[in-house]
């Protein structure tokens, strides 16, 4: 049983900002409901307004633009992300963080905006993300900006949106050259689990390695220190280098799923992987 | 606040007019007497709520009724017809995959989901449409090789029964 609340539709962007200007700070903007409303039915969160961004046009769908990289709709579900062929070909590392999230119930409703508006630090989708390099389109009362996913975080559960502002659209830009990205999660099991440590590594044919990690900092992180260290060389040296500056840079928690030193040597090990993985997915596509 | 729904439930129109609040598993169970989806965790963890919308397996404690209007949901209720059962429950019914029962709806349901978008799937594809699916009885052995044989594909037969 969830509380009683009131639930509008928003037909527009217009519709669903007025409409939380006018719900105040007891609205939320809901896509999925998957975080929400498991909140909602734990008493934890106790909206008094839910605003229903679905049916606003444009927020549900994958865009491929040759050229221009991806415009993806903030309420499209995450099974549409992994059945999307370009983003199985062209952009492995994000369907594979996709896939990672819940059940097949659970992809079938919850959203690619909902996964970073929830801000979780273990969030599947922002390590993808974050290599990525993409960009969040927003509309709110002020004029809609376009935020880099790197200043998109401000801590747990937090967001750099104001009050009454919504995300519209992930865009991700088309990268220079062929890439090959791996993302590793260590959960206690396959499915319907949060990940304890997760990494994402995209390899590139023009030299650049970016990884990101998830569920060790009070945020979703790039470490440019690591893949620094692999701009030069890609030896098993300099691997090993890079994944130690991965430790180096985490600083996990201690919670029910894990220890922060556990985590902390994990992050090292699954970083290694993550690398090497990229690096002979990479090579084999015969472009490095 | 209450809002007019339309919903088409097990091929039959509905109209109906729910709070707000009201999630589609209450609205099933309670205004509508479809028992067969229940309430496990509440939280979209067990998937003993599973139904599809508009052919694709949800947790229906994570869907508000409100938000199915026009869409077409399936429950376990409506795969028979009068005493001829679905091949999937037959299926579960002839394996033994089942102990209490309490998660058999949700199964069937995902089994169903799976077997309409992938009529031959493989074992690995079945555990991962039921792993969304928790059952404290059989294990999923039988669970899986109840799904297997109502596959199309007799290659994928012979690799369910396997072990």
């Amino acid at each position: 049983m969830l509380l009683p609340f009131d639930y509008v539709r928003a037909q527009s962007k217009e519709d669903a900002v007025s409409f939380a200007i006018e719900a105040g700070p007891n609205g939320r903007f809901l896509a999925g409901g998957t975080d929400l409303f498991v909140r909602m039915y734990d008493r934890q969160q106790r909206p008094k307004t839910l605003i229903d961004v679905k049916e606003i046009e444009g927020i549900e769908g994958v865009e491929c633009r040759n050229g221009q990289g991806l415009s993806i709709g903030a309420a499209s579900p995450l099974n549409m992300l992994v059945g999307n062929t370009t983003i199985r070909s062209e952009y492995g590392l994000l369907a594979q963080a996709a896939h990672s999230v819940g059940s097949l119930q659970v992809r079938n409703r919850a959203s690619i905006g909902g996964n970073i508006c929830n801000a979780s630090p273990a969030a599947d989708t922002a390590p993808a993300l974050l290599v990525y390099e993409a960009e969040i389109e927003t509309w709110g009362p002020r004029k809609p900006r376009l935020i880099p996913i790197s200043e998109f975080f401000t801590g747990p559960g937090s967001t750099i949106l104001e009050h009454g502002e919504f995300v519209y659209k992930i865009r991700i830009p088309q990268p220079d050259t062929k890439s090959y990205g791996v993302y590793l999660k260590l959960g206690r099991t396959n499915s319907v689990d949060l990940s304890i440590v997760s990494v994402a590594c995209l390899a590139l044919a023009g030299g650049e390695v970016r990884i990101a990690l998830g569920a060790v900092a009070p945020t979703p992180i790039r470490v440019r220190e690591a893949e620094s260290i692999l701009l030069s060389r890609k030896d098993e040296e300099a691997i090993a280098l890079a994944a130690a500056a991965a430790k180096e840079t985490a600083v996990p928690i201690s919670d029910v799923r894990a220890s922060d030193r556990y985590r902390l040597d994990m992050v090292e090990v699954l970083t290694k992987n993550a690398i090497e993985q990229a690096l002979a997915g990479l090579a084999a596509t015969g472009e490095v | 606040m209450l809002h007019n729904i339309e919903i088409t439930v097990n091929g039959k129109l509905v109209k109906a007019r729910v709070s707000s609040h009201m999630r589609l598993l209450d609205f099933l169970r309670e205004e509508l007497d479809l028992i067969g989806a229940k309430e496990g965790c509440g939280k979209g963890e067990c998937g003993a709520c599973t139904v599809l919308v508009d052919s694709k397996p949800v947790n229906s404690c994570l869907m508000l009724a409100v938000e199915a209007n026009g869409r077409e949901v399936l429950t376990v209720e409506g795969l028979s017809e009068g005493d001829s059962l679905d091949p999937i429950q037959q299926s579960i019914v002839d394996n033994s995959a089942l102990q209490c029962g309490y998660c058999t709806p949700g199964i069937v349901m995902s089994a169903k989901g799976l077997l309409l978008r992938n009529p031959s799937p493989t074992r690995d594809e079945v555990v991962e449409a039921i792993s969304g699916n928790l059952c404290r009885c059989t294990g999923y052995a039988r669970v899986i090789d109840a799904i297997m044989q109502v596959s199309v594909s007799s290659e994928s037969q012979d690799k369910g029964s396997e072990r």
